[in-house]
């Protein structure tokens, strides 16, 4: 008998520690504009490696002159930070970053301590001069009340920015017929009284083409993806961009937009 | 499923009686306890709705025990705010100015909040909740950030020749000269016994005071209008009625955006937050994170605990 209870105390301890830990929050980190959009790319071999040594990627600083699209299809980085797996071997050859850092598209990866810094003293530097060449960006942007507070997508259509969508050598046929979709889909919010919400593709495929969503993180058919604002919270459809790159899910009228219709 | 398959079977006669055994302790678990504790609850709930029919109350559900009373209610003596009124909500930023061989700043939260609305900094100005955390430095502020935004001369004093008031002279036990400021000393504010002593919901529901919710100049930011639902008070509970609480969602907004909460500190789930109790708020996370510090202190129990007395009186304790 002892053996059978104690089977079974083992594996209720077992079950209660494969339970999910649920982390507490305290407030919020600052709403920093100037670090909206940043990931820190620090690999596995790296960690050991001195503490400067991460790069510090600024989406917003390549978000003026490339599209989304570009890097996350064509160059192949991957949308989780760290998942893309870039080695020094491959961005020599021109895959990755060296693919525009290459010295004639953008600065190259020679000069080493422009993304990797020698040390934290350095790593603070390079931060506070971001955040310096961040506001005077900013200056000429149209604003935004959240996230880098600055309206891209405005931007874009004012002529402000022009993003490529294009690198010779990586992307295809720039002159290919491009396939258009221009329908708004409008979806109406589980929860009564919300405003609905109009979802643009032609907004978006400005940015993202139509492969860094279909048919994975959406599927094709209208109303098939079943989704909870909690999951877009938790950076799972919508949330898998807005929230951490393009602009932030506190600004819920940018997408609950249109009147709840009474 | 592995586990189960590995217990031996248990002969015949043995195996009715385990059985029997554990369906008995088995319904008790489920319908003799639950029941009782329910047919309370429901008692409760309904003389609630009684009271406020239209408002529904939603029961939360813990996953770990709770604190003895006695405990908390040692922590309860220990956190809550007792000092002096003229300085609950000030914040010395020393953390810098020390290094610099500066004099510190002393924020004060009550001088502002009469002015403005809390999203008006902690949105659009980006300071963070956290001191320490907005690394302001004097360039930033003189460049028309943080601080420097409003202090200019236009909006306020300018940052460029009062240096003295903002970096004062702060002792080695904290002290230091509270600032004179007419309209808190007026007495048109309506009072409250605890905190900075002033009702600051009541101030802006009797008109006293209009703080600005945006000095952003191009468009105003329009926060998304409350669904009907979330207009009412909401209210929470555990199986014991003294744990009511009630929470205006309509007091928050006049001074907060949903995103100073929503999804960071509280999930937008409707119970979806976990281990959201009282030790946590008194360790300064959920609720505690304004409502020890700038917002009126956890010594008004009443306002959010209806039919609780107030701990005011920190000898009563």
């Amino acid at each position: 008998m002892r053996n059978v209870w104690s089977k079974m105390l083992w594996g209720g301890l077992m079950l209660l520690s494969s339970l999910p830990v649920y982390g507490t929050k305290t407030a919020d980190a600052a709403p920093k504009s100037h670090e909206f959009g940043n990931v820190v790319m620090h690999q596995a071999d790296n960690a050991k490696a001195e503490i400067g040594s991460a790069v510090t990627f600024r989406h917003w600083s390549h978000r003026d002159k490339y599209t989304c699209r570009l890097c996350h299809v064509d160059l192949e980085f991957s949308q989780v930070a760290n998942g893309t797996g870039v080695l020094e071997e491959d961005n020599r050859d021109g895959m990755y970053c060296g693919a525009c850092h290459n010295g004639t598209e953008a600065f190259s990866i020679d000069s080493c301590t422009k993304c990797h810094p020698k040390n934290k003293k350095q790593e603070t530097a390079m931060a506070r001069q971001a955040k310096r060449d961040f506001r005077s960006f900013k200056k000429n942007m149209p604003p935004a009340g959240y996230g880098n507070k600055i309206d891209w997508m405005k931007a874009e259509e004012m002529g402000k920015i022009t993003p490529k969508d294009f690198l010779k050598g990586v992307s295809l046929n720039p002159n290919e017929q491009k396939m258009k979709n221009s329908r708004n889909e409008p979806r109406s919010p589980k929860l009564a009284g919300l405003p609905d919400i109009i979802f643009s593709h032609t907004k978006h495929a400005v940015w993202a083409g139509c492969g860094m969503c279909h048919p994975d993180t959406f599927a094709l058919e209208t109303g098939k993806t079943q989704m909870t604002m909690k999951q877009i919270t938790e950076g799972k459809f919508c949330g898998r961009c807005h929230g951490t790159i393009a602009f932030a899910l506190n600004d819920c009228t940018r997408c609950h937009s249109k009147p709840v219709s009474k | 499923m592995g586990l189960l398959k590995k217990i031996p079977p248990l002969p015949g006669k043995k195996k009715t009686l385990w059985v029997t055994t554990l369906a008995l302790a088995g319904s008790l678990i489920l319908f003799g306890c639950s029941t009782n504790q329910m047919s309370g609850f429901n008692r409760f709930l309904a003389r609630q709705e009684a009271v406020e029919p239209a408002n529904p109350i939603f029961q939360k559900q813990y996953t770990s025990a709770s604190l003895p009373r006695s405990t908390l209610n040692n922590l309860l003596a220990m956190s809550l705010y007792t000092g002096p009124a003229e300085r609950y909500g000030d914040i010395i930023f020393q953390e810098k100015s020390a290094k610099h061989r500066v004099k510190p700043v002393v924020f004060s939260h009550r001088t502002h909040r009469s002015r403005y609305t809390c999203r008006v900094c902690h949105i659009e100005l980006e300071f963070s909740m956290k001191r320490g955390e907005t690394d302001i430095t004097r360039e930033e502020y003189l460049d028309g950030l943080y601080c420097g935004a409003c202090h200019n001369g236009d909006i306020a004093f300018s940052v460029k020749y009062s240096c003295n008031v903002c970096h004062i002279q702060v002792d080695k036990q904290g002290n230091y000269a509270v600032a004179h400021d007419a309209m808190l000393s007026s007495g048109q504010l309506p009072a409250e016994e605890y905190g900075d002593g002033i009702n600051w919901v009541e101030a802006i529901k009797n008109g006293t005071i209009a703080p600005e919710n945006s000095i952003l100049a191009e468009e105003e930011a329009e926060s998304m209008e409350l669904p009907k639902h979330l207009q009412l008070p909401l209210r929470w509970t555990t199986t014991a009625p003294r744990t009511l609480v009630t929470f205006p969602h309509q007091a928050h907004i006049q001074w907060l955006d949903c995103a100073n909460c929503h999804p960071d500190i509280f999930t937008i789930e409707k119970m979806g937050t976990e281990e959201f109790n009282k030790e946590k708020n008194l360790y300064g996370m959920y609720c505690g994170a304004c409502h020890m510090t700038v917002a009126f202190p956890m010594n008004g129990c009443n306002r959010c605990h209806p039919g609780q007395k107030n701990r005011t009186d920190s000898s009563a304790m």
